[in-house]
């Protein structure tokens, strides 16, 4: 196991950025509420790597 | 699709040959109801033999997947290329820690033959980074927020302490000081709750 803590940058996060998160958390309860399910968003995100 | 074959065949030859495999990264985001823009694909697998790995990297090989790197067991990552596409195949699941027991057992069936890590273990990844950014720290507000209710807290809390990260989480969970969204409040309340 290598669990060593290594040196990160400090976490300093923001009332704006609590906000950001809270709203897209939302968004994304939205978009399952119009019928979207979790595996049609990961193949759109796959769709928007893909090299055709 | 050229990136969803690519990442179908991945999982398929995994499967295969019985290595556990889990997509990590933006790309696993929306299992746990969480979704933004990504460029990369990242898979990890739990490899523990060079034969094993050398099988895997030749199974992808007859299906035209390829790598122009010779992959070995020590390195953290390779790439590999088909259908004019990529994937990145992490051999750990985080830069700063490897797979162990009870990661591997904790896996779960996202959809299809699709595999993530556990909800527990996919915060820790992101929080763990050694290039840690303000992308991953959002990353891990949202799935908290739309996730505490799932999170398995006792082996939760024994993951940040196998990684030594319990200050690193607690620091997120400041925010509960600042004047932020009364509902906000109230899950961070509850996460620290748990946390005690």
């Amino acid at each position: 196991m290598n669990n060593v803590k290594k040196e990160k940058s400090p976490i300093q996060i923001s009332k704006a950025d609590f906000e950001r998160a809270y709203k897209k958390a939302n968004d994304f309860k939205k978009l399952l509420e119009k019928g979207k399910t979790r595996e049609d968003v990961f193949k759109d995100m796959l769709r928007l790597i893909s090299v055709e | 699709m050229n990136s969803e074959l690519l990442v179908n065949f991945i999982f398929d030859k995994a499967s295969q040959l019985k290595i556990p495999i889990v997509i990590i990264g933006g790309l696993a985001l929306p299992a746990y109801n969480v979704a933004r823009t990504t460029l990369d694909i990242d898979i990890s697998i739990n490899i523990s033999t060079q034969k094993q790995l050398n099988q895997f990297l030749l199974e992808l090989n007859r299906e035209g997947i390829k790598s122009l790197q010779n992959p070995k067991l020590g390195q953290d990552l390779f790439t590999v290329f088909g259908f004019k596409n990529e994937a990145e195949i992490w051999l750990k699941p985080c830069d700063a820690f490897e797979w162990d027991k009870e990661m591997t057992k904790k896996i779960k069936l996202y959809f299809g033959n699709i595999f993530v890590l556990a909800l527990e273990d996919f915060i820790l990844t992101k929080l763990a980074r050694s290039d840690r950014s303000s992308t991953d720290i959002s990353d891990i507000l949202q799935i908290l927020i739309n996730n505490y209710k799932e999170i398995d807290w006792e082996y939760f809390r024994f993951r940040l302490n196998w990684a030594n990260l319990e200050s690193d989480f607690k620091e997120i969970l400041q925010g509960i000081e600042l004047e932020i969204n009364e509902d906000l409040k109230k899950i961070l309340i509850k996460i620290l709750e748990q946390l005690k």
